[in-house]
């Protein structure tokens, strides 16, 4: 409220109506403000005659928004409430009508509050005698602690990979491995193919070279050789003859006698 | 004779000399328990006893490691019940031949299992325990036949107490209707 100097009439008399504070120094910067507004628009005689358009942009807003918005708006300085009011009410989810009044929703309730009863509302399930009817086979408690416990201890039991038996056994194995491979490369070779004279050693391939062979008649034999080469070959074995036949004169010049004493 | 506190079991089974009085009092201490809870899953005998003992090994595997910030009880119970759930989800993998959830098979044998003494009613309600969606048939075995107080049953499943009241909730409406219309 005012104060008392404000709210004074002409006489100066103190009244019983309340005046808003300081009412009289703003209406008068609302009256100053509108005549300067005038004055301003006086040039400008369609503006000033259809002031509304000022206020009409033109823009609208959903029936209710500031409704809403207001609430929102109040709420942004309470975030607790605010917190409460949304994930209670504006879910998004919606229930059928009187659901909350309905019985089953009704006694959910009463099982979170009280859960004492909270079998009453079963009537069958209720009158069912309350029994465990599985069964184990005799001893079975007894029997499978000992089982449970050697497994257990068998599992407790970590095989260090560091012990030096082990390494020994694993390097042993290793070598047997190797030699076994290798004994295997140098003893099972696959044999290569020797002329052993019979038939049964002739390979196919072989055998399409002499066919191959005998259909070449003798120019082309002729052509097929390496006359230098074998010109060279028939040399070196007419020398090894000549040398073989000195050889046997040589012995034959020799007596059994002086043979004899050689060995 | 007198059942040993958890604190004493880890106690004895920090110092090496003690460790295997330990495993042996942790066993008789928590089979049956554990074995019934891994039964009401798995529903087979012998599928409960492989995994009874394998829940037995992950224990003895990370006690070491355990913070005694939860209760022994229910870490063990937890690893129980994954392991548990493991199994049935296994089997559904192998399961190649049925179009049918892993819950319908083990129905099905219930019938035949020579470890299952029930008259009609029980077999029933077995089987309507049977078609509860994973989580359900957990809370709702867990309440209706061993009474677990719905805290600790929020320790072990790692959920609220309110889902899990609601879950039983939800439950025992299933299994009800089950029985009555069938």
């Amino acid at each position: 409220m005012s104060k008392d100097s404000e709210n004074n009439n002409f006489n100066n008399e103190p009244n019983n109506f309340g005046l808003p504070e300081g009412y009289f120094q703003k209406s008068a910067n609302s009256i100053f403000n509108k005549i300067e507004w005038i004055e301003e628009h006086k040039e400008f005689v369609c503006l000033s005659e259809h002031k509304n358009i000022v206020k009409q942009t033109g823009f609208v807003v959903p029936q209710g928004y500031f409704d809403r918005s207001e609430s929102k708006l109040e709420l942004i300085a309470y975030t607790e409430l605010a917190k409460q009011k949304f994930l209670a009410g504006n879910t998004g989810y919606i229930v059928p009508k009187d659901y909350f009044e309905s019985f089953e929703v009704k006694e959910l309730v009463k099982v979170l509050i009280d859960d004492k009863n909270e079998l009453a509302p079963f009537t069958k399930l209720s009158s069912i005698k309350k029994q465990n009817c599985f069964n184990v086979k005799q001893n079975y408690f007894s029997d499978s602690e000992q089982r449970i416990i050697s497994a257990l201890t068998k599992n407790a039991n970590v095989i260090s990979l560091f012990k030096p038996k082990i390494w020994l056994s694993a390097v042993a194995a290793v070598l047997t491995i190797v030699l076994s491979l290798w004994a295997y490369n140098q003893y099972f070779k696959p044999v290569k193919g020797k002329d052993c004279g019979s038939l049964a050693c002739l390979d196919k391939k072989d055998l399409v070279k002499v066919k191959n062979l005998e259909s070449l008649d003798n120019d082309e034999l002729y052509e097929l050789v390496n006359t230098k080469k074998l010109k060279e070959k028939l040399e070196k074995k007419s020398v090894k003859k000549i040398e073989k036949q000195n050889n046997d004169s040589s012995l034959k010049n020799v007596s059994t006698d002086e043979l004899l004493d050689e060995i | 004779m007198a059942q040993i506190e958890d604190k004493t079991i880890l106690e004895l089974f920090k110092d090496e000399k003690t460790r295997n009085t330990a495993l042996s009092q942790l066993i008789s201490k928590y089979q049956k328990m554990l074995y019934w809870h891994i039964r009401k899953i798995v529903i087979d005998h012998d599928d409960s006893d492989d995994v009874l003992q394998n829940t037995f090994i992950k224990i003895w595997k990370g006690l070491e490691n355990f913070r005694e910030d939860s209760q022994l009880y229910t870490w063990m119970y937890r690893i129980a019940t994954n392991e548990a759930l493991t199994l049935l989800r296994q089997k559904q993998k192998a399961q190649t031949t049925s179009i049918h959830p892993i819950e319908y098979q083990l129905s099905k044998n219930l019938e035949s299992d020579v470890y299952f003494e029930a008259d009609d009613i029980q077999l029933k309600l077995q089987q309507a325990i049977l078609t509860l969606p994973e989580k359900q048939r957990l809370v709702f075995n867990m309440r209706y036949y061993d009474e677990t107080p719905y805290e600790k049953m929020s320790e072990i499943l790692e959920t609220s107490v309110g889902a899990l009241k609601a879950s039983y909730h939800i439950a025992a409406k299933k299994v009800e209707e089950f029985l009555v219309n069938r």
